[in-house]
């Protein structure tokens, strides 16, 4: 056989297959735009960690950065802050989550709604911003918690020092906690109470029934938050680079940072080399996750089983519960949320008192309103969050109608492909991105659009996960019908399953936008000073000590947050009533 | 001998006597209308923000071209200008940095050769025998101290000082392992010192600075009253608000700060203007006004006693490349982050 005809029947097959099957051609389409943004990255990591020159000039494959990395003993230093750092804070913010959940969810405590608010607000905050709140509450010297307590109880010595591994913990625990509260009230929501009620019938006071029924049913639940929350905590760079990198704690994303952007000559070799173990380390515990969820439920949401869970009657203790879930309320949002005003309106940070009043000043806002590098941020931003959440969102519904609905060859591939992203780190991708654009020809490196790229890759999962429980709930006999009608696929997905879809792609839309809007760990990494946006811009203004304008624009940009959700849910419902 | 030859000889011979005299390069003229055009600069700069407004704006009211300017660190500055370099993807018409950076910017190719015509006037030991970079301002290091936290009679006079106990834990520097210019004050420290600048080091080290990103959150850290000293650039005093002032010495290690034009600007001409006018005496006054010491030579900063820290400035030597890469990532990582 020559070489021709090898080439004939290989080609041959899909592209008849493709013309037969619109379905195969979406799929196959979809697999390779997945495929790319997936692999190119990852490659181009591994290609960066092994070449001998730097980002952009021509080398030769070495082992050298390897060797250097890990004969360093300071690489296994930071291998064990990062692992103390991601286990402290995962369980601090799933034990916080637990709590809250369980009072808001199964007890009677008065105010529980309220409380809620612990999981919904943090989501219009940037997350850098908490970090700097605390700071300025737990600084050693400035603190003004510290102070206080100082003067309260006399003290020489600040109690608390927030530049300290302990310090890092809680914040991230804090971060966090919001993720981990979904999931574990998921779990209590949706699970059976017929379960308890027989406990208490056979005799079991609250507390056993707690320990040997609930306990045991959410088990799944909180390993599944220990296990997300700490790759979510071994990836972030956000407390790490406001705590971290002053306290001279040193973990993976702050030594990703410090070799590729933070340290004068760059190294992006090394920081690839470091990132390539913290991915590697981040897919394992990926894949932990989906061990412990998928005998449970593939994502995490809430069935529609349809039950009622139990309310226990706490009796007079409801209101210590009320007292504790309102204590975690103002640690994660009534206190930074407090702070980051109060510092937005001041000349400087100092002790509120009599001088307050004398140093009262809006010109933190006038200054960000006026300054050109706050507006462009802010449209950049803007610019990411609309057009970045809109596609992730069209691109992560075609894909769980692919992964769930159809019975097309290859879709597994595409399972498994969707994979990397949920694994990848933001700064491991964000490296992985240099090196991959740098070599590719277009107008992408150093533009607006490998951000574009970079959000889409990695939140990609999240976009996926809303979709996949919407589409599973659409019953199958709808697209059938519109097929039997004889609509073609496209026809059907546009006009069938997209309305069908519009709540869960509504809510993805806000989840994603919200969080472009904010993004940093991967921005700080691939902006170029014509494409900041407002992370980095935050971050900057940090660095460079002008907390007034960053308090002032993470307020402006909490608002915006805001407003986008607001108007967003708006477009839903006007659409949908459009429909009816 | 033809016309083309006698071109060839005059030309050397123009090269020859430049070479005999080694006077600085000549200055070349900007076209104004053609800038006009362009309509835009980029600039990526090492100066706050705040510092740069007045400038800025009166470049723009008078030309009516739009200066974009981002501001990082200078060595954010020189990592990014020299990332998009070498990708064959530079975003800016002028870097503004210190020396030590831009020297490495300027070798890896970086700049275009500009002598703006305005900077006639500079004292002739800062303009550069090459013509690549341009100085505009100069940037003396004082310690600074809070001035609510350390009472008069308690501020430290010299860089010796600070090494008492009383300062322990209450000083505010950069990180010398991630910003160039603290590593390049730390190792010009030999000139105070002779050998014995090491010794400096490790004992400062000693005292538990608290490490900051550059010399302009130095600053703040004071202001709010994180560190009550700290060493830093004078002219923040001048820049920030808030309880802070400065210790007059009689020697100040000074750091020339420098604008340079792209090599790869698609806006040349409008890149020549800017540079040009912050060399001119309007834009030198606009610089000293936001509190710079500027290179026109009689106008200082509207900063207490600033006319006294001018003869004092002593300028800095420039490590080489390799010795910065020691220096930032051995010998400072190993004495600040390995006691």
């Amino acid at each position: 056989m020559n070489g021709t005809a090898v080439w004939t029947r290989a080609f041959d097959r899909p592209i008849r297959a493709v013309t037969r099957d619109p379905q195969a051609a979406v799929l196959a389409v979809l697999g390779i735009v997945i495929a790319y943004l997936s692999l190119s990255p990852t490659v181009m990591l591994l290609y960066g960690s092994f070449l001998s020159k730097p980002l952009g000039v021509p080398g030769t494959f070495t082992l050298r950065h390897y060797i250097r990395a890990y004969t360093d003993p300071l690489t296994y230093q930071l291998l064990l802050n990062s692992f103390i750092f991601a286990a402290g804070s995962s369980a601090l913010a799933t034990a916080l989550a637990a709590i809250v959940g369980w009072i808001t969810v199964r007890t009677n405590a008065p105010l529980r709604k309220l409380f809620q608010l612990t999981a919904i607000v943090p989501n219009i905050f940037p997350p850098v911003m908490l970090a700097v709140a605390w700071g300025a509450l737990l600084s050693p010297r400035t603190g003004l918690l510290n102070r206080f307590a100082m003067q309260l109880f006399g003290l020489e010595e600040a109690p608390l020092n927030i530049y300290s591994l302990w310090g890092m913990i809680f914040v991230e625990g804090l971060i966090t906690t919001p993720l981990a509260f979904l999931i574990v009230s998921a779990s209590l929501y949706s699970m059976d109470p017929s379960l308890e009620e027989s406990a208490r019938v056979a005799g079991s006071t609250n507390l056993q029934i707690a320990r040997r029924i609930t306990l045991p049913i959410v088990r799944p639940a909180l390993l599944a938050s220990l296990t997300l929350n700490f790759v979510r905590a071994i990836e972030s760079f956000d407390t790490p680079a406001i705590i971290a990198l002053p306290a001279r704690i040193e973990v993976f994303t702050t030594k990703i940072y410090r070799e590729a952007i933070g340290a004068f000559p760059p190294n992006q070799n090394i920081a690839a080399t470091y990132a390539v173990s913290l991915l590697l380390i981040s897919m394992l515990f990926v894949y932990l996750y989906r061990r412990f969820t998928s005998h449970s439920e593939r994502y995490v949401t809430v069935t529609g089983r349809g039950y009622r869970p139990m309310i226990i009657d706490l009796g007079k203790w409801r209101y210590a519960a009320s007292g504790i879930a309102a204590l975690i309320l103002l640690l994660i949002v009534v206190l930074p949320f407090a702070v980051l005003l109060f510092v937005s309106l001041v000349s400087y940070l100092h002790v509120p008192g009599a001088k307050t009043w004398e140093l009262l000043t809006l010109d933190h806002y006038r200054y960000n309103l006026t300054d050109s590098r706050t507006y462009r941020a802010i449209q950049n931003s803007l610019f990411l969050a609309i057009g970045g959440a809109t596609i992730c969102m069209l691109l992560a519904s075609v894909t769980a109608y692919m992964t769930t609905k159809t019975k097309v060859a290859g879709r597994s591939v595409i399972e498994a492909l969707t994979f990397i992203p949920w694994a990848f780190p933001g700064t491991a991708l964000a490296i992985g991105l240099l090196w991959t654009y740098v070599y590719i020809p277009l107008p992408i490196y150093g533009t607006i659009w490998i951000l574009l790229i970079g959000y889409i890759t990695r939140f990609l999962p999240y976009g996926l996960r809303t979709m996949t429980s919407t589409v599973v709930q659409v019953h199958d006999d709808l697209p059938d019908a519109s097929m039997a009608c004889g609509a073609g696929f496209w026809a059907t997905f546009r006009r069938v399953l997209l309305p069908l879809l519009r709540p869960g792609f509504i809510a993805g839309w806000i989840i994603l936008a919200t969080i472009f809007l904010r993004e940093f760990s991967t921005s700080i990494f691939l902006y170029s000073p014509g494409s900041e946006p407002v992370g980095p811009l935050l971050y900057h203004f940090y660095v460079d000590g002008n907390l007034g304008p960053m308090c002032s624009l993470g307020v402006i940009v909490s608002v915006i947050c805001l407003i986008l959700i607001i108007v967003a849910k708006r477009l839903g419902r006007a659409g949908a009533q459009l429909d009816v | 001998m033809n016309l083309r030859a006698k071109g060839g000889w005059v030309l050397l011979l123009a090269g020859v006597s430049l070479l005999l005299i080694g006077g600085p390069a000549a200055a070349q003229p900007v076209n104004v209308d053609a800038a006009k055009k362009e309509g835009q600069v980029v600039v990526y700069g090492a100066q706050v923000p705040q510092a740069m407004e007045g400038v800025n704006k009166g470049f723009e009211k008078k030309y009516g071209i739009k200066v974009d300017y981002w501001r990082g660190s200078s060595t954010q500055v020189a990592e990014r200008a020299l990332s998009e370099f070498r990708a064959g993807k530079p975003g800016y018409d002028v870097v503004e940095g210190n020396r030590g950076v831009q020297l490495i910017m300027r070798d890896e190719g970086l700049f275009a050769k500009f002598v703006p015509p305005s900077s006639d006037k500079f004292p002739a030991k800062f303009k550069e025998k090459d013509g690549m970079i341009t100085p505009w301002r100069a940037l003396p290091i004082s310690i600074l101290y809070n001035t609510e936290m350390v009472k008069a009679n308690e501020v430290p006079k010299t860089l010796d000082d600070l090494l008492s106990p009383k300062w322990t834990g209450k000083i505010s520097m950069p990180d010398p392992t991630r910003h160039t210019t603290t590593a390049q004050f730390l190792w010009n420290l030999s000139k105070f010192k002779g050998d014995k600048w090491l010794d400096y080091v490790k004992a400062l080290a000693k005292q538990k600075p608290i490490l900051v990103e550059s010399l302009a959150p130095v600053t703040t850290t004071i202001i709010k009253g994180e560190a009550a000293v700290g060493i830093a650039y004078i002219k923040y005093v001048k820049q920030y608000k808030g309880p802070v002032s400065y210790v007059l010495m009689d020697k100040y290690l000074t750091d020339p700060n420098y604008m340079s034009l792209s090599a790869k600007t698609t806006r040349p001409n409008a890149a020549k203007l800017y540079i040009d006018y912050i060399c001119s005496a309007e834009g030198q006054k606009a610089t000293a006004e936001e509190g710079e010491f500027p290179m026109l030579p009689g106008i200082v900063p509207p900063i207490k006693d600033a006319e006294k820290v001018v003869p004092g400035m002593i300028f800095m030597d420039n490590p080489s490349e390799e010795e910065f890469n020691k220096l930032m990532s051995t010998t400072f990582r190993q004495i600040f982050f390995n006691p």
